[in-house]
Protein backbone atom coordinates (compact mmCIF):
# COMPACT_ATOMS: atom_id res chain seq x y z
CA UNK A 1 0.00 0.00 0.00
CA UNK A 2 2.98 2.49 0.97
CA UNK A 3 4.69 1.86 -2.44
CA UNK A 4 1.52 2.52 -4.16
CA UNK A 5 1.19 5.82 -2.92
CA UNK A 6 4.70 6.43 -3.41
CA UNK A 7 4.27 5.76 -7.63
CA UNK A 8 1.15 8.01 -7.33
CA UNK A 9 2.64 10.59 -5.38
CA UNK A 10 6.13 10.31 -7.74
CA UNK A 11 3.38 10.69 -10.79
CA UNK A 12 1.80 13.12 -9.81
CA UNK A 13 4.37 15.10 -8.98
CA UNK A 14 6.25 14.78 -12.01
CA UNK A 15 3.02 15.51 -14.11
CA UNK A 16 2.48 18.56 -11.82
CA UNK A 17 6.25 19.86 -12.75
CA UNK A 18 6.03 19.38 -15.92
CA UNK A 19 3.13 21.24 -16.10
CA UNK A 20 4.27 24.27 -14.21
CA UNK A 21 7.36 24.34 -15.96
CA UNK A 22 5.82 24.95 -18.96
CA UNK A 23 3.95 27.69 -17.59
CA UNK A 24 7.43 29.05 -16.26
CA UNK A 25 9.06 28.81 -19.77
CA UNK A 26 6.26 30.70 -21.17
CA UNK A 27 6.24 33.37 -18.40
CA UNK A 28 9.36 34.02 -19.80
CA UNK A 29 8.77 35.18 -22.84
CA UNK A 30 5.09 37.17 -21.71
CA UNK A 31 5.66 40.35 -19.66
CA UNK A 32 2.01 41.04 -20.68
CA UNK A 33 0.63 38.63 -17.51
CA UNK A 34 1.41 41.02 -14.76
CA UNK A 35 -0.54 43.74 -16.70
CA UNK A 36 -4.06 41.32 -16.91
CA UNK A 37 -7.25 43.42 -15.97
CA UNK A 38 -10.11 41.79 -14.25
CA UNK A 39 -12.37 43.82 -16.90
CA UNK A 40 -11.43 40.26 -19.11
CA UNK A 41 -13.28 37.23 -18.49
CA UNK A 42 -10.84 34.58 -17.83
CA UNK A 43 -11.60 30.45 -19.11
CA UNK A 44 -9.97 27.67 -20.20
CA UNK A 45 -10.98 26.06 -23.53
CA UNK A 46 -10.34 22.61 -21.67
CA UNK A 47 -9.81 21.21 -18.51
CA UNK A 48 -7.75 18.07 -20.12
CA UNK A 49 -3.95 18.74 -19.75
CA UNK A 50 -3.11 17.20 -22.41
CA UNK A 51 -4.80 18.92 -24.74
CA UNK A 52 -4.13 22.66 -22.92
CA UNK A 53 -3.07 25.28 -25.32
CA UNK A 54 -0.57 28.17 -24.98
CA UNK A 55 -3.25 30.35 -24.63
CA UNK A 56 -4.88 27.99 -21.95
CA UNK A 57 -2.01 28.37 -19.93
CA UNK A 58 -1.72 31.99 -20.56
CA UNK A 59 -5.69 32.50 -18.94
CA UNK A 60 -4.20 29.99 -15.97
CA UNK A 61 -1.67 32.35 -15.45
CA UNK A 62 -3.76 35.60 -15.72
CA UNK A 63 -6.27 33.76 -13.37
CA UNK A 64 -3.71 32.95 -10.55
CA UNK A 65 -2.35 36.35 -10.56
CA UNK A 66 -5.74 37.55 -9.91
CA UNK A 67 -6.41 35.65 -6.65
CA UNK A 68 -5.06 36.78 -3.47
CA UNK A 69 -3.25 33.87 -1.85
CA UNK A 70 -1.54 33.47 1.36
CA UNK A 71 0.17 30.85 3.22
CA UNK A 72 -0.89 29.26 7.11
CA UNK A 73 1.30 26.92 8.53
CA UNK A 74 2.86 25.29 5.54
CA UNK A 75 -0.50 25.20 3.95
CA UNK A 76 -1.91 27.41 0.94
CA UNK A 77 -5.49 29.50 1.11
CA UNK A 78 -7.20 31.52 -1.78
CA UNK A 79 -8.97 34.22 0.03
CA UNK A 80 -11.43 34.07 -3.04
CA UNK A 81 -14.65 31.88 -2.51
CA UNK A 82 -15.99 32.43 -5.74
CA UNK A 83 -14.98 33.21 -9.41
CA UNK A 84 -17.02 35.64 -9.65
CA UNK A 85 -14.81 37.42 -7.49
CA UNK A 86 -11.87 37.74 -10.05
CA UNK A 87 -14.14 37.61 -13.07
CA UNK A 88 -12.88 33.86 -13.72
CA UNK A 89 -15.14 30.96 -14.50
CA UNK A 90 -16.12 28.59 -11.60
CA UNK A 91 -14.90 25.36 -13.51
CA UNK A 92 -11.38 27.46 -13.54
CA UNK A 93 -11.30 28.59 -10.11
CA UNK A 94 -12.50 24.82 -8.71
CA UNK A 95 -9.40 24.00 -10.85
CA UNK A 96 -6.98 26.38 -9.29
CA UNK A 97 -8.29 25.67 -5.86
CA UNK A 98 -8.11 21.79 -6.85
CA UNK A 99 -4.35 22.38 -8.01
CA UNK A 100 -3.47 24.26 -4.84
CA UNK A 101 -5.27 21.37 -2.79
CA UNK A 102 -3.59 19.21 -4.35
CA UNK A 103 -0.25 21.06 -3.94
CA UNK A 104 -0.34 21.21 -0.51
CA UNK A 105 -0.90 17.21 -0.40
CA UNK A 106 1.86 16.43 -3.09
CA UNK A 107 4.85 19.27 -1.41
CA UNK A 108 4.46 18.70 2.27
CA UNK A 109 8.01 19.13 3.73
CA UNK A 110 8.17 15.53 4.92
CA UNK A 111 7.78 14.11 1.17
CA UNK A 112 9.97 16.23 -0.89
CA UNK A 113 13.27 14.07 -1.69
CA UNK A 114 16.21 15.63 -0.16
CA UNK A 115 18.54 14.35 -2.29
CA UNK A 116 17.55 17.01 -4.96
CA UNK A 117 19.69 20.33 -3.93
CA UNK A 118 18.23 22.93 -3.02
CA UNK A 119 18.71 26.94 -2.76
CA UNK A 120 18.21 26.74 1.40
CA UNK A 121 20.42 27.32 3.99
CA UNK A 122 21.58 25.28 7.01
CA UNK A 123 19.63 25.52 10.18
CA UNK A 124 20.01 28.90 12.12
CA UNK A 125 18.28 28.23 15.10
CA UNK A 126 18.75 30.14 17.89
CA UNK A 127 21.36 32.41 16.38
CA UNK A 128 19.10 35.44 16.99
CA UNK A 129 19.33 35.76 13.50
CA UNK A 130 17.02 33.22 11.85
CA UNK A 131 14.81 34.15 8.89
CA UNK A 132 11.19 33.42 9.09
CA UNK A 133 11.11 30.49 6.84
CA UNK A 134 14.63 29.72 6.27
CA UNK A 135 13.84 28.16 2.76
CA UNK A 136 12.20 30.90 1.06
CA UNK A 137 15.42 32.60 0.12
CA UNK A 138 14.81 32.58 -3.67
CA UNK A 139 11.34 34.36 -3.06
CA UNK A 140 13.13 36.99 -0.53
CA UNK A 141 15.41 37.80 -3.58
CA UNK A 142 13.02 38.12 -6.85
CA UNK A 143 10.91 40.51 -4.01
CA UNK A 144 14.18 42.44 -3.15
CA UNK A 145 14.55 43.50 -7.35
CA UNK A 146 11.82 45.64 -6.88
CA UNK A 147 9.03 43.54 -9.27
CA UNK A 148 7.35 41.42 -6.93
CA UNK A 149 6.10 41.15 -3.69
CA UNK A 150 7.46 38.35 -1.25
CA UNK A 151 3.94 36.45 -0.95
CA UNK A 152 3.60 36.47 -5.35
CA UNK A 153 7.14 34.93 -5.57
CA UNK A 154 6.19 32.48 -2.78
CA UNK A 155 3.12 31.36 -4.02
CA UNK A 156 4.24 31.01 -7.48
CA UNK A 157 7.68 28.73 -6.56
CA UNK A 158 5.44 27.31 -4.33
CA UNK A 159 3.04 26.52 -7.21
CA UNK A 160 6.01 24.57 -9.17
CA UNK A 161 6.57 22.78 -6.21
CA UNK A 162 9.42 24.48 -4.26
CA UNK A 163 8.23 25.17 -0.97
CA UNK A 164 11.20 23.33 0.18
CA UNK A 165 14.01 24.86 -1.55
CA UNK A 166 14.13 25.81 -5.45
CA UNK A 167 16.99 23.58 -7.06
CA UNK A 168 19.95 25.24 -8.98
CA UNK A 169 18.99 24.46 -12.31
CA UNK A 170 15.31 26.41 -12.09
CA UNK A 171 17.00 29.54 -11.07
CA UNK A 172 16.89 30.90 -14.97
CA UNK A 173 13.13 29.96 -15.04
CA UNK A 174 11.96 31.81 -11.81
CA UNK A 175 13.91 34.64 -11.81
CA UNK A 176 13.14 35.05 -16.32
CA UNK A 177 9.48 34.32 -15.18
CA UNK A 178 9.22 38.26 -13.28
CA UNK A 179 12.27 40.05 -14.59
CA UNK A 180 12.15 38.80 -18.62
CA UNK A 181 14.76 41.22 -19.51
CA UNK A 182 17.33 40.18 -16.53
CA UNK A 183 21.05 40.11 -17.49
CA UNK A 184 22.56 36.93 -16.45
CA UNK A 185 26.63 36.35 -15.64
CA UNK A 186 28.38 33.93 -13.55
CA UNK A 187 30.78 36.80 -12.19
CA UNK A 188 30.34 40.22 -11.30
CA UNK A 189 31.94 42.45 -13.47
CA UNK A 190 30.88 46.26 -13.08
CA UNK A 191 32.08 48.26 -9.58
CA UNK A 192 29.69 50.41 -7.60
CA UNK A 193 26.01 49.47 -6.90
CA UNK A 194 24.55 46.51 -7.96
CA UNK A 195 21.25 47.51 -7.79
CA UNK A 196 19.23 44.93 -5.68
CA UNK A 197 20.53 42.35 -8.56
CA UNK A 198 20.21 38.81 -7.80
CA UNK A 199 22.65 36.92 -6.20
CA UNK A 200 23.27 32.64 -5.88
CA UNK A 201 25.74 31.88 -4.03
CA UNK A 202 26.89 28.28 -2.71
CA UNK A 203 26.70 27.47 1.08
CA UNK A 204 27.58 23.29 0.68
CA UNK A 205 27.80 21.02 -2.07
CA UNK A 206 24.14 21.00 -2.03
CA UNK A 207 23.19 23.87 -0.65
CA UNK A 208 22.27 27.78 -1.82
CA UNK A 209 21.84 31.03 -0.47
CA UNK A 210 19.83 33.68 -2.60
CA UNK A 211 20.22 37.46 -1.63
CA UNK A 212 20.49 41.00 -3.57
CA UNK A 213 23.70 42.68 -4.55
CA UNK A 214 24.54 46.20 -3.24
CA UNK A 215 27.58 47.22 -3.70
CA UNK A 216 30.69 45.96 -5.46
CA UNK A 217 33.80 47.00 -4.25
CA UNK A 218 36.29 46.20 -7.49
CA UNK A 219 39.36 47.14 -4.99
CA UNK A 220 38.97 44.60 -2.91
CA UNK A 221 37.16 42.05 -4.75
CA UNK A 222 34.32 42.23 -2.20
CA UNK A 223 30.47 42.39 -2.78
CA UNK A 224 28.15 43.57 -0.11
CA UNK A 225 24.55 42.43 -0.21
CA UNK A 226 21.38 42.70 1.11
CA UNK A 227 19.60 39.70 2.44
CA UNK A 228 16.29 40.58 3.40
CA UNK A 229 15.35 37.03 4.71
CA UNK A 230 17.47 37.79 7.50
CA UNK A 231 17.23 41.26 7.27
CA UNK A 232 20.65 42.08 7.19
CA UNK A 233 24.22 42.82 4.87
CA UNK A 234 27.24 41.40 5.02
CA UNK A 235 30.34 41.11 2.58
CA UNK A 236 31.13 38.79 0.35
CA UNK A 237 34.22 37.46 -1.99
CA UNK A 238 32.99 38.31 -5.48
CA UNK A 239 34.36 34.95 -6.87
CA UNK A 240 32.39 33.35 -4.10
CA UNK A 241 28.99 33.76 -6.40
CA UNK A 242 27.80 31.66 -8.75
CA UNK A 243 25.22 33.19 -10.52
CA UNK A 244 23.94 37.03 -10.29
CA UNK A 245 21.20 38.25 -12.80
CA UNK A 246 20.63 42.05 -13.05
CA UNK A 247 17.44 43.52 -12.98
CA UNK A 248 17.19 45.09 -16.59
CA UNK B 1 43.35 52.52 -44.01
CA UNK B 2 41.90 55.97 -43.22
CA UNK B 3 41.90 57.51 -39.91
CA UNK B 4 37.90 57.14 -39.49
CA UNK B 5 38.11 53.51 -39.67
CA UNK B 6 40.93 53.27 -37.60
CA UNK B 7 38.65 55.85 -34.80
CA UNK B 8 36.02 52.94 -35.69
CA UNK B 9 38.37 50.44 -34.75
CA UNK B 10 39.78 51.55 -31.87
CA UNK B 11 36.39 52.58 -30.04
CA UNK B 12 35.43 48.61 -30.70
CA UNK B 13 38.27 47.58 -29.22
CA UNK B 14 37.97 49.82 -26.31
CA UNK B 15 34.65 50.67 -25.62
CA UNK B 16 34.20 47.59 -23.66
CA UNK B 17 37.08 48.23 -20.84
CA UNK B 18 36.13 51.60 -20.68
CA UNK B 19 32.29 50.56 -19.56
CA UNK B 20 33.86 47.88 -17.12
CA UNK B 21 36.02 50.70 -15.70
CA UNK B 22 32.81 52.71 -14.52
CA UNK B 23 31.63 52.22 -11.46
CA UNK B 24 28.18 52.89 -10.98
CA UNK B 25 28.11 54.73 -7.69
CA UNK B 26 25.29 56.72 -5.62
CA UNK B 27 27.44 60.04 -5.33
CA UNK B 28 31.00 60.87 -6.57
CA UNK B 29 33.81 60.53 -3.74
CA UNK B 30 33.77 64.15 -2.02
CA UNK B 31 32.38 65.23 0.40
CA UNK B 32 29.79 67.75 -0.89
CA UNK B 33 28.51 64.82 -3.22
CA UNK B 34 27.89 62.79 -0.15
CA UNK B 35 26.25 65.75 1.95
CA UNK B 36 23.83 66.75 -1.27
CA UNK B 37 22.89 63.44 -1.37
CA UNK B 38 22.00 62.71 2.26
CA UNK B 39 19.80 65.61 1.74
CA UNK B 40 18.04 64.78 -1.21
CA UNK B 41 17.49 61.12 -0.78
CA UNK B 42 16.99 61.09 3.01
CA UNK B 43 16.20 64.68 4.31
CA UNK B 44 19.19 64.69 6.46
CA UNK B 45 21.64 67.69 6.84
CA UNK B 46 25.26 66.50 7.02
CA UNK B 47 27.77 68.48 9.29
CA UNK B 48 30.98 67.10 9.78
CA UNK B 49 32.19 67.32 13.21
CA UNK B 50 34.40 70.57 13.43
CA UNK B 51 38.28 69.57 14.08
CA UNK B 52 37.83 66.39 12.60
CA UNK B 53 40.11 65.90 9.32
CA UNK B 54 38.47 64.39 6.41
CA UNK B 55 40.07 61.19 5.33
CA UNK B 56 38.90 61.69 2.23
CA UNK B 57 37.49 57.57 2.12
CA UNK B 58 34.27 56.59 0.87
CA UNK B 59 32.30 53.42 -0.22
CA UNK B 60 34.75 51.49 2.40
CA UNK B 61 33.38 47.68 2.75
CA UNK B 62 34.18 46.56 6.77
CA UNK B 63 32.86 43.61 8.45
CA UNK B 64 31.98 42.70 11.98
CA UNK B 65 34.03 39.45 11.79
CA UNK B 66 37.29 38.48 12.47
CA UNK B 67 37.18 35.84 9.16
CA UNK B 68 36.35 39.43 6.98
CA UNK B 69 34.47 38.03 4.60
CA UNK B 70 32.60 35.86 6.79
CA UNK B 71 30.18 38.12 9.16
CA UNK B 72 27.50 41.22 9.17
CA UNK B 73 29.13 44.19 7.78
CA UNK B 74 28.72 47.38 5.71
CA UNK B 75 29.41 50.13 3.42
CA UNK B 76 30.57 53.60 4.67
CA UNK B 77 32.25 56.46 4.52
CA UNK B 78 33.33 59.52 4.94
CA UNK B 79 35.72 59.11 7.58
CA UNK B 80 37.07 61.76 10.10
CA UNK B 81 39.59 61.44 12.32
CA UNK B 82 40.16 63.74 15.59
CA UNK B 83 42.89 66.00 15.65
CA UNK B 84 44.64 63.92 18.14
CA UNK B 85 44.22 61.14 16.18
CA UNK B 86 42.37 58.85 19.14
CA UNK B 87 38.85 59.38 17.83
CA UNK B 88 38.37 58.07 14.04
CA UNK B 89 34.26 58.01 13.24
CA UNK B 90 32.82 56.54 10.25
CA UNK B 91 29.44 57.72 8.53
CA UNK B 92 26.94 54.95 6.43
CA UNK B 93 27.46 55.54 3.03
CA UNK B 94 24.24 54.84 2.60
CA UNK B 95 21.72 55.48 5.41
CA UNK B 96 18.82 52.45 4.93
CA UNK B 97 15.47 53.53 3.72
CA UNK B 98 12.95 51.09 3.18
CA UNK B 99 9.14 52.58 2.51
CA UNK B 100 6.35 51.26 4.00
CA UNK B 101 5.17 49.71 0.95
CA UNK B 102 8.33 47.88 0.07
CA UNK B 103 8.26 46.46 3.89
CA UNK B 104 5.13 44.91 2.66
CA UNK B 105 6.26 43.69 -0.38
CA UNK B 106 9.75 42.56 0.84
CA UNK B 107 7.28 40.81 3.82
CA UNK B 108 9.68 42.77 6.22
CA UNK B 109 7.09 44.83 7.96
CA UNK B 110 7.20 43.54 11.35
CA UNK B 111 11.17 43.40 11.52
CA UNK B 112 13.70 46.22 11.96
CA UNK B 113 17.34 46.47 10.08
CA UNK B 114 18.79 47.85 12.74
CA UNK B 115 18.15 45.34 15.48
CA UNK B 116 18.60 42.61 12.61
CA UNK B 117 22.27 44.22 11.54
CA UNK B 118 23.13 45.17 15.43
CA UNK B 119 22.53 41.61 16.39
CA UNK B 120 24.38 40.40 13.35
CA UNK B 121 27.42 42.71 13.81
CA UNK B 122 28.01 41.85 17.88
CA UNK B 123 27.74 37.26 17.06
CA UNK B 124 29.64 38.29 14.41
CA UNK B 125 32.18 39.96 16.80
CA UNK B 126 31.79 37.33 19.17
CA UNK B 127 32.53 34.54 16.33
CA UNK B 128 28.93 32.92 16.93
CA UNK B 129 27.79 34.28 13.25
CA UNK B 130 29.10 34.01 10.09
CA UNK B 131 26.48 34.38 7.83
CA UNK B 132 23.15 32.85 7.13
CA UNK B 133 23.63 29.20 6.50
CA UNK B 134 27.19 29.13 7.44
CA UNK B 135 27.85 25.85 9.35
CA UNK B 136 30.13 27.59 11.42
CA UNK B 137 27.08 29.41 12.92
CA UNK B 138 26.98 28.74 16.84
CA UNK B 139 23.29 28.53 16.84
CA UNK B 140 23.08 27.09 20.04
CA UNK B 141 24.63 29.50 22.25
CA UNK B 142 22.29 33.05 22.86
CA UNK B 143 23.38 36.68 22.57
CA UNK B 144 20.63 38.55 24.38
CA UNK B 145 20.16 42.29 22.62
CA UNK B 146 19.86 44.26 26.03
CA UNK B 147 22.86 42.84 27.16
CA UNK B 148 24.98 44.85 24.64
CA UNK B 149 22.41 47.48 23.24
CA UNK B 150 21.34 50.56 25.02
CA UNK B 151 18.66 52.30 23.71
CA UNK B 152 17.72 56.08 24.37
CA UNK B 153 14.41 57.51 23.32
CA UNK B 154 13.43 61.08 24.12
CA UNK B 155 15.01 64.30 24.70
CA UNK B 156 18.47 63.36 24.05
CA UNK B 157 17.98 61.89 20.55
CA UNK B 158 15.95 64.62 19.69
CA UNK B 159 18.16 67.14 20.57
CA UNK B 160 21.13 65.84 19.36
CA UNK B 161 19.28 64.22 16.00
CA UNK B 162 16.41 65.37 15.87
CA UNK B 163 15.79 61.78 15.90
CA UNK B 164 13.54 59.29 18.10
CA UNK B 165 15.61 56.85 19.26
CA UNK B 166 19.95 56.14 19.34
CA UNK B 167 20.53 52.41 19.93
CA UNK B 168 24.38 52.30 20.86
CA UNK B 169 26.60 49.54 21.77
CA UNK B 170 30.34 49.26 22.07
CA UNK B 171 31.50 46.11 19.36
CA UNK B 172 32.54 43.18 21.23
CA UNK B 173 36.19 41.81 20.19
CA UNK B 174 36.23 44.98 18.42
CA UNK B 175 40.13 44.56 17.62
CA UNK B 176 39.12 42.02 15.86
CA UNK B 177 36.82 44.06 13.14
CA UNK B 178 37.79 44.42 9.76
CA UNK B 179 38.47 46.89 6.61
CA UNK B 180 38.45 45.98 3.38
CA UNK B 181 40.36 48.96 2.60
CA UNK B 182 44.22 48.13 2.84
CA UNK B 183 45.34 51.81 4.53
CA UNK B 184 42.37 51.65 7.32
CA UNK B 185 43.21 48.48 8.52
CA UNK B 186 46.64 48.99 8.78
CA UNK B 187 45.46 52.35 11.01
CA UNK B 188 43.01 50.17 12.73
CA UNK B 189 45.38 47.48 13.83
CA UNK B 190 48.20 49.51 15.00
CA UNK B 191 45.81 51.59 16.70
CA UNK B 192 41.99 51.55 17.59
CA UNK B 193 41.05 48.41 19.06
CA UNK B 194 37.95 49.87 20.43
CA UNK B 195 34.65 50.46 18.77
CA UNK B 196 31.35 52.05 19.62
CA UNK B 197 28.45 51.60 17.30
CA UNK B 198 24.99 54.02 16.84
CA UNK B 199 21.99 53.49 14.81
CA UNK B 200 20.30 56.51 14.71
CA UNK B 201 16.19 56.20 13.80
CA UNK B 202 13.03 58.08 13.71
CA UNK B 203 9.67 56.75 12.25
CA UNK B 204 9.04 56.87 8.42
CA UNK B 205 12.68 58.00 8.07
CA UNK B 206 16.28 56.46 6.79
CA UNK B 207 18.23 54.70 9.48
CA UNK B 208 21.85 56.14 10.23
CA UNK B 209 24.74 54.21 11.31
CA UNK B 210 27.51 55.87 12.85
CA UNK B 211 30.82 54.01 14.36
CA UNK B 212 33.51 55.16 16.28
CA UNK B 213 36.93 53.39 17.10
CA UNK B 214 39.04 55.02 19.74
CA UNK B 215 42.77 54.20 20.95
CA UNK B 216 43.42 53.33 24.41
CA UNK B 217 43.53 56.84 25.03
CA UNK B 218 40.69 58.17 22.80
CA UNK B 219 38.16 55.10 25.00
CA UNK B 220 38.54 57.14 28.03
CA UNK B 221 37.04 60.19 26.16
CA UNK B 222 34.57 57.93 24.47
CA UNK B 223 31.41 59.96 25.98
CA UNK B 224 33.45 63.66 24.83
CA UNK B 225 33.33 62.01 21.21
CA UNK B 226 29.41 61.04 21.16
CA UNK B 227 28.92 64.29 22.55
CA UNK B 228 30.79 65.93 19.90
CA UNK B 229 28.25 64.11 17.24
CA UNK B 230 25.73 66.99 18.64
CA UNK B 231 23.86 67.92 15.23
CA UNK B 232 26.55 66.73 12.73
CA UNK B 233 23.40 65.32 10.93
CA UNK B 234 19.82 66.40 11.32
CA UNK B 235 16.74 64.93 10.34
CA UNK B 236 14.92 67.74 8.30
CA UNK B 237 11.39 67.66 9.05
CA UNK B 238 10.28 69.34 6.31
CA UNK B 239 11.84 66.20 4.33
CA UNK B 240 9.33 63.78 2.32
CA UNK B 241 9.65 61.30 0.11
CA UNK B 242 8.73 61.56 -3.60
Amino acid sequence: MKSIRKSNLFTTTVVMLFFFSIIGFWGCEKESIFESQYTEYLDLETYEMSKMSVKDMETYVQALQRLNIDKKNGLYRIKQTSGAQVNISEELFKYITKGFKRTNEIFAPKTVNNLIPRLKSGSTEGDGTQPSDSTHCVAYSLAGMGGVSLNNAIAYLDSLGYSNGVPPSALDSVVYHFYPNARKSNSVTQGGSLNNAFIWYPTSDTTGHAVNGMFYDSNSGYVLYNDYQNNQMLPIQADSISTIYYPY
Amino acid sequence: MNILKLIFIFSILFAPWNLSAQENLWYKKELPAYTEYLSNDFGIVFNPISKFANLDKFYVLWSASKVPEKGTGSIYGPIFISKKKDCMIMYSAQPNFVSKEEKERLGIENRSFHRSQITGEIRSALGLYFGHGNPLNKNNVETRFKDYVTIIAGKKPYEMFNADSIFIYDLPNADSVYFFDESLERMRKEKYPYCTGMFITKNDRATMDIKLFFTKKGEKKKNQYIEMLYKSIWYDDKFHYE
